[in-house]
């Protein structure tokens, strides 16, 4: 259905990012970008590179799919790279491909399928491809906040969303990656590596959520009824602070603390809390951004 | 230079709608597809309440937030500035809805006729322009323009609220109108610069 | 105008015809055809009811005239019950058969009696002929043209007082202009486009000031300086306050005037007629010279119009004062807590209009001084559709007529007063063969309606009333003497045929040309029970719901599929631009001919005519009512296709060859200030003094009687008197609120919401087609916008629908929407919004026993719909 609203000058919400049938695969590209590239870095250093692999496959397949299928018209995905000079959505095109390459390019010599490669991920070259990764990885997490910054909804115009989108995403992927190592470990990974990320941008997700919440409700009225929409109103206030904040973040965040210095709980647990915030935490966030997009009223 | 603008009278503005229906009917927009609308807005309250008509479409801005964001080139601006789409080559992504801080694009999900019957003969002859999955919007009746017309929505007004012409010639009327009642485009602080101007 | 573009299509023209996306059918368009598919349509800027501009009902006919749910064969019934939903299984035939299977029902009522059959119709661009030809061919009294919901009580007022039928503002020169209970450039009809324009201009320009009275706050009144939210149908005590504001308080009245046009200076008795010579025809005045009465139309010295006087022993006042005395006791402080306006804001409008009224200040145009009165009060349906709309009416006509403002500049002027057509031979320049179309004048000195201004003189004019006779016309006009049209009591008879003693025999037979009578009546449910029994032919477009109560049924092409010649001049109601010409529009299908899709109604009728054998009565009578002069006459035995009548028509009475039309589009010619404002140059008198009524009342009074009917007489005075309307008195427990039906500029009509371009526009409006309620009166109730409300008026009946909030309507008010509830089988519009006229009934409590117009409000309450009873 084409989306129209009534004729009244009133603040409009966004329709076209998130909401409804093909609409939402936006959102599962976002979701999809951030966490696989955060599991990347996060396995990076937590050394744990077939976590790492599975990071880039979610990017490449997920984000990949997921955003080609929400284009109006997927045959033409290639012209998204047309305008790099101006617009987010190409340069953020050259990023995750960038990304992708790199970051396949670093990983794939190390497996026996692919030893045919000239070039190993030891040495200069290696180092080069690891480096280039791990920028593009970042990139490809952040500039989907630049790119909501360059928009007319004020809710998305703060410039710490980048910053919260990364916090987001790197503490998601630290959840997936302890998944991975809970299910499957690899001698020689770091595990507490992967708990500390966990429990540090988790907290730094729950702290700069309210700072971003917090300065929403003051900037505009576009901005604040975004956050009386999503966080205060109704039904969706329940949502907001039971299921996306208690259930979804600070539970696990909660978990993450208490084993790291509350004298460990039980793997268990940490399953638990990884899934929620994997399955619930890091998809509502995108959900509810995209959802409490606000334009301010024409008069 | 010229630069294609237009001038919206409020005080005149009796929202009739006959803009809509001119620009649908001339356009041959397919089912939901809107480029012109006139939106309303209440202010005060009872007995002193009045119901205010605003007409609206593309402010064909000098900078086009749309512009800057569009990753595929499908939206392109003019030498006389109007903005218009390229169908064949918009890829559907919306950046540009989201950019456009008067919510005036529209996204074509699908190309759908009025009857649930089928196209009408009208609806074959005009649709044939229209990409599913597109975004699109007013341009100005371009074609009219070109044609030394004005675009449709101005000519059939029965109330003249909607007057068009070349903002860079200080002695159009829309700069006179301007000028003389101080006319302010929407939501100046976007910078975008519109080339619509409304008249209180 | 015919222009061949160059270029890879093979055909690309431009066709000149007229816009029926309205019922006033008067806009000139231009339509795009390209290689046979019409792609496009503009306003004629020649044409001046439109000066090039139209609204959105006229890019909607496109959507019309491809709608694939037209019929395109006539449709017989095979499922003898007819009722709301259900399936009349049509079974398409042929024309032949369907005009053999009409040709014999039509034959058997005609013989037996032609009274038994009504006709109903409702295509304005033909009301001049359609309904003489068919009625008068087949024989029938019987005339229903949607009046239950028509602003047909708003012709009385000017027929009695400017002998035209419509009346509208004089923008042109108006500084002051009260929008009364009417949207006039809301866009919704009457030549909208050009009252819009106008009123913009003037506004922007001149400083035009409005005000809108109006329980709701309509187009026009947000264009207002000023709304005045009225409570519902208390319209009168307001006006009535205004009126002693003027003559008791401020002393705005325009004594030449009411001197010299009015019958201000008749003498009027104790008993209230006036004082007559010894021949008992016409009535004295007082010349205050010479101190004695003489017939009004000897010569006086000082006529006066104050005082009171005594003429051989008989007390007597002028008319004037008797309506300055009565008025006195309508003070606005009386008026406050009826209207619910205060006090203060009647007298300072009252005072504002006065003062602007400019009494005594001239203004020459083309030469000639005239009076300069620029105040007006446009009043309509708003005030018209209620139990004393008759006199409300009335009442604002007075208030016109006190300050002198009644057809001169700046007040209010008719469209149809006519001296000249210029493009008809020397001998000829008669419009008509003679016809009048400038008012007469009785032996009263009173005003008659020239013929011309009233159907050649077929309908009665309010003035003089008719004399009840034998109740043969099954609409009842042998109750409503004063009317011009009378068909509310028509369903009414059918229903409750004891109200009227069941001297109104029953209907056998419905001849229905474009006219949806069942849901245009007061209440469509009960309409559709009264219609059950009677054949029915219709003739439509569409199959509505009326049509799905058809026998039989003929379709007819849509608007750009049409030929003709109208919107007759006198019918136009509304004025060209400037008011500055006259216009009449010629129509001609814009698709080619082999693609029309139906057959023009009378072309249908001639073909039953032919087979039921009076073909030769219709010819007879369509060159009578066309007006056909010799060598266009139509031969009695000949069969003549409707275009054909228009040819002669064209040729014969408007001296235009049909091929210079299709290219012109209309014809047109400039009005002279004669013409434009014509109270200086004629000499009836209009009257504020309604001495006509008591006599009328009294015939009837002595008729109803004889008759054995119940029938309340008591509004037949002579000048008016406050009385609630019946929703006023209809006081049951809870039910505190009252509905009124509203109007989208872009739907107007019923009709229209099956266009799917146009029920779009009025989906995303924000009031659409369901609820309007005032947001602090939901507040108390609960109820939030948006919500699904249940509507339950005391009547008993309910409508269920969206409710918008605003601050721009009444408290006590809920507008309900007059477009939705369609229940015919047309998917597009079926089931959507609400339809106001459900919630009415039939009941006589509602009916203007002096019009017959029906009271469209009622008192209703509202409830969340997921609430008890759902």
């Amino acid at each position: 259905m084409v989306q129209t609203s009534t004729f009244v000058v009133d603040f409009t919400f966004q329709r076209e990012w998130g909401l409804g049938g093909r609409r939402l695969l936006i959102m599962l590209a976002l979701y999809f970008g951030g966490v696989g590239a955060g599991l990347y870095l996060v396995s990076l250093l937590a050394g744990f590179a077939g976590a790492a692999l599975i990071g880039v496959l979610i990017v490449a397949i997920g984000k990949g799919v997921t955003h080609i299928f929400f284009l109006g018209r997927p045959e033409r995905f290639w012209r998204a790279v047309r305008r790099p000079n101006s617009s987010w959505i190409s340069r953020g095109f050259i990023f995750f491909t960038g990304f992708v390459v790199f970051a396949l390019a670093y990983l794939l010599p190390d497996y026996a399928a692919f030893s045919w490669l000239p070039w190993t991920s030891q040495g200069a070259f290696g180092a080069t491809l690891l480096g280039l990764s791990v920028i593009f990885a970042f990139m490809t997490i952040t500039y989907t906040g630049l790119l909501l910054n360059r928009t007319a909804v004020p809710f998305w115009n703060q410039s710490l969303l980048p910053v919260l989108f990364l916090a987001v995403s790197i503490f998601t992927g630290a959840d997936i990656a302890h998944l991975v190592y809970h299910f499957a470990p690899v001698a020689g990974v770091e595990e507490a590596v992967i708990t500390q990320a966990a429990l540090w941008t988790g907290i730094s997700t729950l702290v700069l959520l309210f700072f971003y919440f917090w300065s929403a409700y003051r900037v505009n009225l576009a901005s604040q009824r975004s956050v009386r929409f999503l966080a205060m109103e109704g039904r969706n206030a329940w949502y907001f602070f039971g299921l996306f904040l208690a259930v979804g973040l600070i539970f696990p965040v909660v978990v993450f603390l208490v084993n790291a210095y509350g004298g460990g709980v039980g793997g268990g647990l940490l399953v638990v809390a990884d899934v929620v915030e994997v399955a619930i935490g890091a998809v509502m966030f995108r959900y509810l951004f995209l959802r409490g997009g606000v334009f301010l009223p024409i008069a | 230079m010229v630069r294609r603008g237009m001038v919206i009278d409020l005080s005149r503005c009796v929202g009739c709608y006959s803009c809509i229906m001119a620009c649908k009917a001339k356009n041959g927009t397919p089912k939901g597809v809107f480029w012109t609308k006139v939106l309303e807005k209440e202010v005060g309250t009872f007995p002193t309440a009045k119901r205010v008509f605003w007409p609206v479409l593309c402010n064909h801005c000098k900078t086009p937030a749309c512009l800057e964001v569009c990753p595929s080139g499908a939206t392109v601006q003019r030498s006389d500035g109007i903005v218009t789409v390229d169908q064949d080559k918009c890829i559907g992504c919306r950046y540009c809805m989201q950019a456009c801080p008067y919510n005036i694009r529209v996204f074509m999900d699908e190309v759908e006729g009025y009857f649930p019957k089928g196209l009408t003969p009208y609806e074959e002859r005009m649709y044939g322009r229209w990409q599913r999955g597109t975004v699109t919007k007013c341009d100005f009746c371009a074609d009219r323009v070109d044609e030394g017309l004005e675009p449709m929505c101005v000519e059939v007004c029965p109330a003249k609220a909607r007057v068009f012409g070349d903002l860079d010639d200080p002695d159009s009327e829309v700069s006179r109108l301007i000028r003389e009642f101080r006319g302010e485009p929407l939501l100046p602080e976007f910078g975008t610069e519109p080339s619509v101007y409304y008249l209180k | 105008m015919v222009q061949v573009k160059k270029g890879a299509v093979k055909e690309d023209v431009w066709v000149k015809t007229f816009c029926h996306g309205c019922f006033n059918a008067t806009c000139g368009l231009m339509v795009h055809r390209v290689d046979g598919v019409v792609v496009g349509v503009k306003g004629d800027p020649e044409n001046p009811y439109n000066a090039g501009k139209i609204c959105a009902k006229a890019f909607g006919q496109i959507m019309g005239l491809y709608d694939p749910y037209r019929p395109t064969t006539p449709l017989v019934r095979t499922n003898p019950e007819k009722g709301i939903g259900v399936d009349p299984k049509w079974k398409a035939v042929s024309w032949e058969e369907a005009y053999d299977l009409a040709a014999k029902k039509v034959a058997e009522v005609r013989n037996e009696n032609p009274d038994d059959a009504v006709l109903s119709f409702n295509d304005l661009p033909l009301l001049d002929w359609l309904p003489a030809a068919v009625r008068l061919s087949f024989g029938t009294k019987n005339f229903f043209f949607n009046d239950p919901v028509c602003g047909s009580s708003v012709h009385c007022q000017p027929f009695i007082t400017m002998s035209t039928f419509h009346q509208y503002p004089d923008i042109e020169h108006c500084r002051y202009l009260v929008l009364w209970g009417s949207n006039k450039g809301g866009m919704l009809q009457h030549c909208g486009t050009t009252a819009t324009l106008d009123i913009a201009e003037k506004r922007r320009k001149k400083g035009l000031k409005i005000v809108c009275v109006d329980p709701v706050q309509s187009n026009m009144g947000a264009k207002a300086n000023e709304w005045v939210p009225i409570r519902p149908g208390t319209d009168m005590a307001m006006a009535l306050a205004w009126l002693n504001v003027l003559l008791n308080e401020t002393g705005h009245y325009d004594e030449e005037y009411l001197k010299q046009y009015t019958n201000a200076p008749y003498l009027v008795k104790e008993d209230g007629y006036y004082l007559r010579d010894e021949s008992g025809v016409k009535p004295l005045m007082w010349d205050a010279a010479e101190q004695k009465a003489k017939p009004f139309d000897a010569d006086f010295k000082d006529v006066t119009i104050l005082g009171s006087y005594e003429v051989n022993g008989i007390a007597c006042r002028p008319a004037f004062q008797v309506l300055k005395d009565h008025v006195k006791q309508y003070t606005p402080e009386w008026a406050s807590p009826i209207t619910t306006i205060p006090a203060g804001t009647i007298r300072r409008l009252a005072t504002e209009f006065g003062e602007a009224a400019s009494i005594g200040s001239t203004i020459k145009i083309e030469g000639v001084t005239l009076p300069y009165r620029p105040a007006a009060i446009h009043w309509y349906t708003g005030v018209s559709q209620h139990t004393n709309g008759y006199w409300v009416g009335f009442v604002m006509q007075t208030i016109m007529m006190v300050i002198g403002a009644v057809n001169v500049p700046g007040g209010t002027v008719g469209d149809d007063v006519i001296l000249d057509y210029p493009y008809q031979p020397e001998d000829k320049r008669t419009l008509w063969s003679g016809k009048s179309a400038f008012p007469g004048m009785s032996e009263e000195g009173l005003i008659v309606t020239s013929p011309f201004s009233c159907f050649g003189g077929t309908r009665s004019c309010c003035y003089p009333s008719l004399k009840p006779g034998t109740m043969g016309d099954r609409t009842g006009w042998d109750l409503i003497p004063l009317s011009f049209s009378t068909q509310s009591l028509w369903a009414m008879n059918q229903l409750q045929p004891e109200l009227f003693n069941n001297k109104i025999p029953k209907t056998k037979m419905v001849l229905g040309f474009r006219c949806n009578d069942i849901s245009n009546q007061m209440n469509p449910q009960e309409a559709a029970r009264a219609s059950k029994d009677q054949f029915r032919i219709v003739c439509d477009s569409m199959v509505d719901e009326t049509a799905e109560f058809a026998d039989i049924f003929f379709p007819m092409p849509m608007s750009f599929e049409r030929h003709g010649l109208g919107t007759e001049i006198n019918g136009y109601m509304g004025g060209t631009m400037d008011n500055a010409h006259y216009c009449v529009n010629f129509r001609q299908p814009v698709v080619p001919e082999n693609e029309i899709i139906g057959k023009e109604m009378l072309d249908v009728w001639m073909e039953i005519a032919d087979r039921a054998g009076f073909l030769a009565d219709y010819n007879r009578i369509v060159n009578i009512v066309w007006d056909l002069p010799k060598g266009y006459r139509l031969d009695e035995d000949k069969k003549y296709p409707f275009k054909e009548i228009i040819r002669r028509f064209a040729e014969g009475v408007w001296n235009k060859p049909v091929e210079q039309l299709a290219q012109d589009g209309h014809i047109k010619w400039r009005r002279s200030v004669k013409e434009r404002y014509p109270r200086p140059f004629f000499k009836g008198r209009s009257p504020i003094y309604f001495e006509h009524h008591l006599k009328a009342g009294a015939e009837l009074r002595a008729f109803v009687d004889a008759q054995g009917i119940k029938w309340d007489t008591s509004a037949y005075t002579a000048l008016p008197e406050w009385k609630p309307t019946a929703t006023f008195v209809d006081n049951k427990a809870g039910y505190d609120l009252v509905a009124i039906p509203f109007r989208l500029p872009v739907l107007t009509h019923f009709w229209m919401t099956r266009n799917p371009w146009l029920l779009e526009l009025s989906e995303h409006h924000p009031w659409g087609m369901n609820l309007v309620m005032n947001a602090d009166t939901a507040a108390k109730q609960g109820i939030k916008d948006g919500d699904e409300l249940v509507v339950e008026a005391v009547s008993g009946y309910t409508q269920r629908g969206k409710v918008k909030l605003t601050q721009c309507i009444h408290p006590e008010v809920v507008a309900v929407s007059r477009h939705g509830g369609h229940w015919d089988s047309h998917p597009v519009s079926k089931g959507k919004g609400t339809q106001f006229n459900v919630l009415v009934s039939h009941d006589i409590k509602y009916l203007d026993k002096q019009y017959s117009g029906i009271e469209n409000c009622i008192k209703i309450r509202v409830r969340k719909a997921e609430e008890k009873g759902k």
